[in-house]
């Protein structure tokens, strides 16, 4: 059985708990498990790296130095924690000299980062280490008639020289994963553009531009449901649309569904532990469109 | 071309910033830009203010690249692009000429945080304070986990971070009374 440490980050814990609960149950269920470290902390996110490089790279290296403490490689479920993670773990193992400049501001921390683990995205983790055909033959309830708009995440994806998610560029890593539920990911145009997430704290009125756009786009798809592998883009799509609604009287009734929850509702998972209701948007079209469960395949 | 679309040259061009740039290796190679405008088409920013994003930006990306090696320090911390981006990598991605288009742009914000204190945004300001006061973005919500089922978070490391971030100056770069 492969483990991993769990990175939660911030934003999971604050908002979107129904990310870290679902996808808890799924690898569970698919036979991966979990460490939590208790002393990890934020991970130094890209706005950190807008002010001071020096205290991104600090910050980010006592995370992966506490995981590899423990021997253990860093999986996250937060598309911003994995690039920031994936960014920091790219500049150390390339630069030495740089590792141990960081590695001397931690000292008094009692914590140092030899380079010597893999960060990965919870997406990746299931395409490599579970694998395409042991996540079908836990599918007991296939979707039907069910279009979907695979939303990536810039920071899963972008530099792919240093995250690394996926073979091809671009990624058809998630796309696959979603269609093994039996729904169908369409080939939306902004399908790898930015969700405005991180223009929220700057510049709010071009968060909700970006936003709209990409609704606008999984629209002229014709699309029922957004799915996502990252908070920021879930509360962009699940909240900020609400906003759009309101403020904007834009209404694109295209509610975003966590991947981790479109999957364990596949797998006959119970609705309430994977947070179905927690979800701003209803999701109750995409629940109607699940098929009767089958007997459950010995894994 | 129209004047008021091309650069301002007139302005004193830096040579210490130039080499102070250079001596990086990801911004060492925005002299490698031929200008195709590569990044700025694929900036979704840049699209966002369709038709006259230099309003409101300043300048677009293949400018930014290019003022560097031109030293032209002021217009490019100056620059409304640099705080708007939005870290999309689709320009580093993109590049025909491998440069680190994005990394380029964090180096120009850390040193306008290091120097011009003035053009630090607001919301990063409040960021930085609030990972300094709580050692985290935002809150757990404790008894909404809880109906999850989820495990307690004891938050051990936030108090780790928030000290780790003042021992290294985090206070003094955003000028904060500690």
């Amino acid at each position: 059985m492969k483990k991993y440490a769990l990175f939660l980050g911030c934003n999971i814990p604050a908002r979107v708990f129904q990310y870290e609960a679902s996808a808890r149950l799924v690898l569970k269920e698919l036979g991966i498990e979990l460490v939590d470290i208790e002393e990890f902390s934020c991970c130094g996110p890209v706005p950190l790296r807008s002010l001071s490089f020096e205290l991104f790279l600090a910050a980010g290296a006592r995370n992966l130095g506490l995981a590899e403490a423990q021997g253990l490689d860093v999986m996250c479920l937060c598309s911003g924690c994995f690039s920031t993670l994936s960014d920091v773990n790219h500049h150390l193992k390339e630069d030495a000299e740089l590792r141990a400049a960081v590695n001397k501001k931690l000292g008094s921390f009692n914590v140092a980062y030899n380079a010597g683990i893999e960060v990965k995205h919870f997406l990746k983790v299931l395409y490599q280490d579970v694998g395409l055909e042991n996540i079908k033959k836990r599918i007991v309830r296939s979707y039907s008639d069910l279009r979907i708009a695979t939303h990536y995440g810039c920071h899963t994806i972008r530099p792919s020289k240093v995250v690394q998610f996926d073979e091809s560029f671009p990624p058809i890593l998630f796309d696959k994963l979603v269609e093994v539920t039996g729904v169908e990911s369409v080939p939306w145009a902004a399908k790898s553009a930015c969700c405005g997430g991180p223009a929220i704290a700057v510049n709010e009125s071009l968060a909700l531009d970006l936003c709209e756009k990409k609704l606008a786009d999984a629209k002229a798809w014709n699309a029922d449901f957004l799915c996502t592998s990252c908070p920021f883009c879930h509360v962009q799509f699940d909240t900020m649309q609400a906003k759009i609604a309101s403020e904007r009287e834009q209404k694109y009734d295209i509610p975003s569904i966590l991947y981790s929850q479109l999957l364990g509702l596949a797998m006959d998972l119970d609705r309430e532990l994977l947070g179905i209701d927690h979800n701003r948007l209803s999701l109750e079209k995409l629940e109607s469109a699940l098929g009767p469960a089958r007997p459950k395949e010995a894994a | 071309m129209e004047s008021d679309k091309t650069l301002d040259l007139s302005k004193d061009r830096n040579k210490d910033f130039v080499e102070n740039m250079f001596s990086s290796i990801q911004a060492q190679t925005s002299a490698y830009c031929f200008q195709c405008m590569t990044c700025t088409n694929g900036c979704p920013v840049v699209l966002n203010y369709q038709p006259t994003p230099r309003e409101e930006l300043d300048l677009l990306p293949h400018q930014i690249m290019y003022s560097v090696r031109l030293g032209l320090k002021d217009l490019v911390l100056e620059s409304r692009m640099l705080w708007a981006c939005t870290e999309c990598y689709m320009c580093t991605e993109y590049c025909p000429q491998g440069i680190q288009v994005c990394d380029v742009i964090y180096e120009l914000k850390n040193l306008a945080v290091k120097e011009r204190k003035d053009l630090i945004p607001r919301g990063l300001r409040i960021f930085a304070n609030t990972l300094l006061d709580q050692g985290r973005t935002a809150e757990i919500m404790d008894w909404e986990r809880e109906d999850l089922e989820l495990p307690d978070l004891s938050g051990a490391g936030d108090e780790v971070l928030q000290e780790l971030l003042r021992k290294l100056g985090l206070p003094e770069l955003i000028e904060t009374k500690s």
